[in-house]
């Protein structure tokens, strides 16, 4: 929010060059900047409105700031000598605590005088006419808006605050038509709706040149209605901010009593009736001082008085160690908020750095988190790259995906069920830079589980290749990955022509699957459910004191023949001295009738007690080829 | 020709070899089937028995003595020959790559350890909130405009259910199930519905910090957050706080950092104490426990660390980026 630095100066002769101010509200109460020389930016923290927000406000905390004590500056209302009978109707009292409303007559509307112009002027407003710009300066310099009627054009001698009528409509000055309901709060004349309460101004009894006899109002609003009201026609004002911000209803006075002194003086007015409906009067807090408790909070090591003095030069009232704070401070209601007054006025930068006091307990952290540790060291050691996407995808991608109320973006309307939607495009995004990329992500999945949505997390790896398949690579890491994360039993299973199906223990861990032809591969594996499986130690097992003995077995094998088939039965009929089935050399050629593969496979034989003789493999190895040329009609090479 | 003169001539011959394709031909010419001393040992035949003794003997010995020389002979030019190099060794290195951890997790991963040294314990919490916990239980009434500081992402068929704005929400799900003392630090992905652009994204990194005990204060926070950015930047990094509000702390204060050789102060975390209507809400005293909280953008730590002007290069997957970390 804007302020001229004149106006402050005025309040605060002392008051420092603005670079010093900005320094200091910066460090004692509000972010500020120095825009120029006339006006300085300070960003009113959302609790401050009520006090702080205004000129007087600001002056209080730059003198309590430098030491000084001061006041609220003396408002010498004039009397009323023009008496007008009119009536104030407060309707919803929940929804307007007060409402004073002065009538004022012989007003002289016409230019504003110089500093008037001058003071709107260095805050970025436009002076409209004398009545206005006095109304728009004293919001400024008390913090309460201000609204003034053309007396003249209101209807039944009554101001009336109500809720609309459903439907019910308020044409503003810049001639914008607002349509209203039963939620809404206006002000009203005896026929109809004169403005959108705290918000807007309406046309209906607008000021103009021809203006005389005009009607003052100043009313405190209830915030959340300001504030609905606000969002739902779109529009946020000075006045709607400061009421959607819970501002005291005993400003009104101070905006009142101040308008009517400058009123007198600039629109040479007679001042008029007053009439001010206050339904549920202001209840002073009162909180109990305790310096322990200060001390024990902050840090700090203040004396009793110090901290009361500080709190009496921004306006408390202070008997013995009972704390009275100044009306307009909406802010203050607990003990704690009187802490943050007196520490922040004796100065964060004078609160000396203590080390706590901990027993001696080691530091923890999730097994998830170690997972998720673990699993980027293995990859990163396999050269893969980690990314970040987003968690939003197209709706099209899963329609059974949670979505969005309020997406930002129409391909971005679904919370991510997988991670393999962005991980693909990074894929295609990179191989215009690489020939071959390996990325993997971790991150959270969502899923609809009746009545809940539930998160998974996920790990998902791509490995995309402008010539080359992929695919075992991934499947040989993945494994690989499991292995090294402690899964003991883990398999995988055909599940698709495309897609390998990863199990565990009777639960399913995830998926290896590929596109195009095996150059782009992806594994998804889900962490949550591999968590509970994985061994936390590992166990030694006797190396063996006997040689093993590898044979090696060409086949030539039909196309419709799967790997796994064949694996599976050479499990079956080897002896248990078979230790390990190796895929060392597969080639296709066009030579081999009907798409026929060649594979090499090594076997290895281990008896853990005696040394193997060749006769003894010979006999296992026998049975193998026997059956896999009878039972899958494979030629041995 | 004498066997001993022989013996001498296969030596001198053995001396000046250097190449160990001549070494066999060598061989066969003197211990070869047809070779001199083979055939010296033939000839023994023809001889009378005394002389078969004396220069079989000496035969033998000398056979035995040049297999042993021949053997030594190829030992050595063998290892010769493998110390003669025909690689250019200058010639890059094969590319051998470690894969690359995106700036983030490094980051998070440093965050972490330090607080971890100073005896915080981590956890993680959930992306999808209620608004109760993401809101209410942090003392953030629903149509207060305070709740415009947090522009939220609701999810649809949900009425309650949201991303969350902060990672504030793990105050009040850790509290709820544990009690003080404590200390923890809590990193996460949070939420925010914004338009995008070099300083704003939709989604981003925080780390929430919570230590609750029976006097644990503001100047307890001052030290902790100080030894964490000494470390975090390895310098003597100058701390300040600023007043600040938020609805649960109180005192509420901004830190800005300072780094050595750095005019400006930057804006890296909102922290105060833990407000007395979040402790009610989590069920404790607050006449018994007190403490603070804290938050900071772990994006906005990594742009500093690294230089970093584009929070949005993050988010985008571009290997390019990431293969710089």
């Amino acid at each position: 929010m804007k302020f001229s630095y004149k106006v402050l100066k005025k309040l605060v002769p002392k008051i420092g060059k603005p670079a010093e101010v900005v320094e200091q509200l910066t460090m004692h109460l509000f972010e500020s900047e120095v825009i120029d020389s006339k006006t300085l930016d300070i960003e009113i923290l959302p609790n401050r409105y009520s006090d702080a927000a205004s000129y007087w406000g600001l002056a209080q905390e730059i003198q309590a700031i430098n030491g000084q004590q001061s006041g609220c500056p003396v408002i010498k209302s004039p009397k009323p000598t023009a008496i007008k009978s009119f009536e104030v109707l407060i309707k919803e009292p929940k929804l307007c605590r007060r409402m004073a409303a002065q009538y004022f007559t012989d007003v002289k509307i016409g230019p504003s005088p110089q500093w008037l112009k001058d003071a709107l002027e260095a805050v970025g407003q436009q002076s409209i006419n004398n009545l206005v710009d006095l109304t728009n300066y004293v919001t400024l310099e008390t913090g309460q808006p201000l609204h003034a009627f053309d007396f003249d054009k209101l209807e039944g001698g009554v101001l009336q605050i109500r809720s609309a009528k459903d439907g019910e409509k308020v044409i503003s000055l810049e001639n914008k038509t607002y349509e209203l309901n039963t939620d809404d709060l206006v002000l009203a004349d005896a026929k109809e709706a004169l403005d959108v309460a705290g918000i807007k101004g309406g046309q209906k009894a607008e000021i103009d040149d021809n203006t005389k006899n005009i009607l003052l109002t100043a009313g405190n609003f209830d915030g959340v209605g300001i504030y609905k009201t606000s969002r739902k026609i779109g529009i946020v004002t000075d006045a709607s901010t400061r009421f959607a911000h819970h501002i005291s209803p005993e400003l009104v006075e101070r905006g009142i009593g101040r308008a009517s002194e400058l009123i007198k003086e600039v629109c040479e007015a007679k001042v008029g009736t007053l009439v001010d409906v206050y339904n549920d009067k202001h209840k002073p807090v009162i909180l109990k001082f305790d310096i322990d408790k200060f001390n024990k909070l902050s840090g700090l090591d203040l004396k009793e008085k110090q901290a009361l003095d500080t709190l009496k030069r921004l306006g408390f009232f202070i008997e013995g160690n009972k704390v009275t704070a100044p009306a307009i401070r909406t802010d203050i209601e607990i003990f704690e908020d009187l802490v943050e007054e007196v520490t922040r006025l004796h100065g964060y930068e004078n609160l000396e750095v203590k080390a706590p006091h901990l027993a001696l307990q080691s530091s923890d952290h999730e097994d998830q988190i170690q997972l998720k540790d673990n699993v980027r060291s293995i990859l990163t050691g396999f050269g893969m790259d980690e990314v970040y996407n987003y968690s939003f995808v197209p709706e099209h991608f899963d329609e059974e995906a949670p979505q969005l109320k309020n997406p930002i973006s129409n391909q971005l309307t679904s919370l991510r069920s997988s991670l393999v939607f962005n991980l693909d495009k990074n894929i295609q995004d990179n191989l215009r830079f690489f020939n071959r990329v390996s990325i993997f992500e971790i991150g959270k999945t969502f899923y609809k589980k009746k009545e809940a949505v539930k998160e998974r997390l996920m790990l998902a790896i791509a490995i995309g290749d402008i010539k080359q398949v992929t695919f075992f690579e991934l499947k040989g890491l993945v494994g690989e990955l499991l292995n090294h994360l402690g899964l003991v039993n883990h398999f995988m299973k055909e599940e698709k022509a495309d897609r390998l199906r990863i199990e565990s223990d009777h639960h399913v861990l995830g998926y290896v699957y590929l596109q195009n032809k095996g150059q782009v591969s992806f594994a998804e594996i889900d962490l949550d459910s591999l968590l509970p499986l994985l061994q936390g130690e590992l166990s030694y097992e006797p190396l063996s004191k006997y040689p093993a003995i590898m044979r090696d077995i060409s086949l030539l094998v039909p196309q419709e023949i799967r790997f796994a088939t064949i694996l599976s039965l050479i499990q079956k009929t080897a002896s248990k001295k078979l230790q390990d089935v190796d895929l060392i050399d597969f080639y296709e050629d066009k030579k081999f009738s009907k798409g026929n593969r060649s594979l090499t496979l090594r076997l290895v034989f281990l008896d853990k007690n005696k040394t193997l003789t060749d006769r003894e493999v010979d006999q296992d190895m026998n049975k193998i080829s026997d059956i896999l040329i009878n039972e899958l009609g494979v030629d041995i090479r | 020709m004498d066997i001993n003169e022989l013996k001498e001539e296969a030596q001198q011959a053995l001396e000046d070899i250097s190449d160990p394709k001549y070494l066999e031909s060598l061989r066969i010419k003197y211990l070869g089937r047809k070779g001199e001393v083979t055939q010296i040992l033939r000839s023994l035949s023809k001889k009378s028995l005394a002389e078969r003794k004396k220069v079989g003997k000496a035969a033998n010995q000398i056979k035995q003595e040049l297999n042993h020389l021949f053997d030594i002979k190829l030992k050595e030019l063998k290892a010769a020959t493998d110390q003669q190099i025909n690689l250019d060794i200058t010639q890059p290195g094969a590319r051998v790559q470690l894969g690359h951890l995106h700036p983030l997790t490094q980051v998070e991963n440093q965050i972490r350890k330090i607080f971890q040294d100073l005896n915080f314990s981590v956890i993680e919490g959930p992306e999808v909130e209620s608004s109760y916990n993401n809101f209410d239980a942090l003392n953030i009434p629903a149509d207060h405009p305070a709740r415009d500081m947090w522009d939220t992402f609701w999810l649809k068929d949900f009425d309650n259910l949201l991303l969350r704005t902060h990672t504030s929400p793990m105050q009040v799900r850790y509290m709820r199930e544990n009690k003080p003392p404590f200390q923890i630090i809590v990193p996460g992905r949070v939420f925010r519905y914004e338009a995008t652009d070099a300083s704003h994204e939709i989604n981003f990194y925080q780390f929430e910090g919570l230590m609750v005990g029976d006097d644990v204060s503001l100047a307890n926070f001052k030290y902790v957050v100080g030894e964490f950015f000494k470390k975090f930047f390895n310098k003597e990094v100058k701390i300040r706080f600023r007043p600040s509000y938020f609805p649960f702390t109180e005192p509420s204060v901004e830190v800005d950092i300072q780094i050595p050789g750095k005019k400006d102060w930057l804006e890296v975390m909102g922290a105060g104490l833990v407000h007395p209507n979040v402790l009610k809400a989590v069920g404790y005293n607050p006449k018994h426990y007190q403490g603070f909280a804290f938050g900071g953008g772990v994006d906005r730590l990594a742009m500093l660390k690294y230089g970093i002007d584009d929070v949005r290069l993050f988010y985008n997957g571009d290997v390019r980026f990431i293969q710089q970390f």
